[in-house]
């Protein structure tokens, strides 16, 4: 199984530092985005949107144009609708017809799908892979730590078992920890909070029965577990706010990866899931 | 390698909505337009009946709150009742995958959520497609090479409380419901499965919609088109590929409404006794219609017997599953 591309994109709306935001920035100074259910008669942008624009770029990276997409799966933490699925909305948008449908582990968005797409014994030929996170749109800017830590983005790629090009999937795990220190919550008609961040050594005791038993390659972290892996290696994240599901794809749309090196993706989503992704590029 | 369901549950709300309470409201129904062209009977729901008197649940939000039941407890009763006939204990599911058209909470997951409540720590995540997805879950586990010994695949919904009862025909359609099935490729169970098949058409994705924060909304009569000309195609590839015979195969539809249906079996000549349903009394239950349909039928599930499920809507997805009584 190979990753041919991966794509990225975010909304026009700076945040400061490197974050964007799909809100209007008056509108956040003015109401702090309360009531929650109010921030989709003002965004700019659906996820869906977004998700679009990251798949076009993950299609460009791979090389391939719409039509050869044979497969959509998607994944949102931000819905605007809870039906149909976003693979469906984004498929849709890209006017695609093809099977279409959502794989969803939150944080574990890409994990989960290729977790089940290297079990496969006949993948369809070619995947696009997108996960979309408007997280601004479901964050209380009136308090909490939360306004300070997500962002809104998507990020996508292209799964193929046929071509060997870009990064060879060499290893894949996903599982759930009930004992996880890291949980996140998130209502359907409230705002997204952070319930509990983990140490390092306890993130460590999450992931270890998961990860290879040797090493020495870049890790993709997510953004907001940077600080406790860091010690693990060599580490790397995108810095455009958490963005959930989106994460890993959207930190290897940004980095070079030299030929033949390995890259280890660390996945966590606050609902106890854990997942790990062994990459090697291979072109 | 055969994919057997070794189990397969259900359950509901336990809310009853009659025809004659839809007419009561006075949003230009009667009971006697409902049955003529939709085709049911009552349906069940989770919003108490003097709420909806009073609101029409014109704020869903409030609707969740007063709601006397949740789709992860729909979830678990269905569970447990899929778990107690393949004979195995919950602590024995080795994978879960779930579908819900409205959760109660975006994060976790529901499938995290019912693993929680399961004590599970094992790979959960959701397979989302609404009311094909018994299709979609089958095919999506079909593809494994190899599987946990059991695999449990949830559809849950309680989509009576993101209706607006002003409408006078989403009110009379929606019924609450789940199905839990417990699928394993290391252990026969009662049916086998021979073939499945799930398919989209997403340019058409905005025909049926249940908004985050609205409520249930679709473009009923494109809908109602697509779905029977889909079914009927559906049941005529699966005649002709596999040579189905319905004076003793069984066919199960997508339970939208009990009308659609009888202008399918009519095209298709399967008679009444062989074809299973609940919409009649339950209302459409989106994904959980048709599986939970086949869980009220357990019983009656004869070796050699064929069981043939062709299910549409949103996406525009839609997909089929045989099976075969062992």
């Amino acid at each position: 199984m190979y990753i041919l591309g991966f794509g990225k994109a975010f909304p026009n709306h700076p945040l400061g530092d490197q974050r964007f935001t799909s809100l209007p920035i008056p509108y956040i100074k003015e109401t702090k985005n309360v009531p929650i259910k109010n921030a989709l008669m003002h965004a700019v942008n659906s996820p869906s949107e977004i998700g679009e624009i990251a798949l076009r770029a993950a299609l460009e990276k791979a090389k391939l144009s719409t039509e050869e997409v044979t497969y959509v799966i998607g994944d949102t933490s931000t819905p605007w609708e809870t039906c149909p699925s976003e693979g469906q909305r984004v498929a849709g948008r890209l006017g695609l017809k093809v099977p279409s449908y959502d794989v969803t582990a939150i944080g574990c968005a890409l994990s989960a799908s290729l977790f089940a797409i290297t079990r496969w014994s006949d993948p369809p030929s070619l995947i696009a892979w997108v996960s979309s996170n408007l997280i601004t749109q479901v964050i209380d800017f009136s308090e909490g730590t939360e306004k300070d830590l997500f962002g809104d983005g998507a990020g996508a790629c292209i799964i193929s078992a046929d071509k060997e090009q870009g990064f060879k999937v060499e290893k894949v795990e996903y599982t759930l920890n009930h004992n996880s220190k890291f949980i996140i919550e998130q209502d359907l008609f409230g705002a997204i909070k952070i319930k509990s961040l983990p140490t390092s050594d306890e993130l460590k005791k999450e992931f270890e029965p998961l990860l290879p038993q040797k090493f020495d390659g870049l890790i993709v972290a997510p953004p907001i577990l940077e600080k406790q892996i860091s010690s693990w290696g060599e580490v790397i994240s995108h810095k455009h706010g958490e963005l959930l599901g989106s994460n890993s794809a959207v930190t290897l749309a940004e980095i070079d990866v030299p030929v033949d090196s390995q890259v280890l993706v660390l996945e966590k989503s606050g609902g106890g899931g854990t997942g790990m992704i062994l990459l090697r590029r291979v072109s | 390698m055969t994919l057997s369901i070794l189990g397969i549950g259900f359950s509901h709300s336990d809310i009853a909505l009659s025809n004659q309470f839809l007419e009561d409201l006075d949003i230009g129904t009667n009971a006697q337009w409902i049955i003529e062209k939709i085709g049911i009977e009552s349906r069940v729901i989770s919003l108490p009946i003097p709420y909806i008197e009073k609101t029409r649940n014109q704020d869903p939000e409030e609707g969740l709150k007063v709601a006397t039941t949740t789709p992860t407890e729909l979830a678990l009763k269905a569970t447990s009742m899929a778990c107690e006939r393949a004979g195995i204990s919950p602590s024995q599911i080795g994978m879960i995958i779930c579908d819900c058209v409205r959760p109660n909470h975006i994060i976790p997951t529901e499938a995290q959520r019912i693993a929680k409540a399961l004590d599970l720590s094992i790979p959960a995540f959701e397979v989302l497609t609404a009311c094909p997805v018994f299709a979609l879950h089958i095919d999506f586990i079909k593809r494994f090479k190899e599987l946990p010994e059991y695999v449990l695949a949830i559809t849950t919904s309680a989509v009576s409380q993101v209706v607006n009862y002003n409408d006078r025909s989403d009110g009379a359609i929606w019924g609450d419901g789940a199905s839990a099935c417990i699928l394993s490729t290391k252990h026969l169970g009662k049916l086998k499965i021979i073939d499945s098949e799930f398919d989209a058409d997403p340019t058409r994705s905005n025909a049926v919609v249940i908004d985050r924060f609205g409520w249930f909304h679709q473009d009923g009569r494109a809908v109602r088109d697509f779905s029977v000309r889909q079914t009927v195609r559906l049941i005529k590839r699966a005649e002709e590929k596999f040579g189905l015979d319905w004076s003793k195969d069984v066919f199960i539809g997508h339970q939208a409404n009990a009308t659609m249906l009888e202008q399918i079996t009519t095209n298709r000549k399967i008679p009444e006794q062989n074809h299973w349903h609940n919409v009649r009394c339950i209302g459409n239950q989106a994904g959980a219609g048709a599986p939970a349909s086949l869980a009220m039928r357990w019983d009656d599930i004869k070796p050699g017997m064929r069981v043939l499920t062709a299910v549409v809507g949103a996406g525009l997805s839609w997909g089929s599953v045989l099976m075969e009584g062992v």
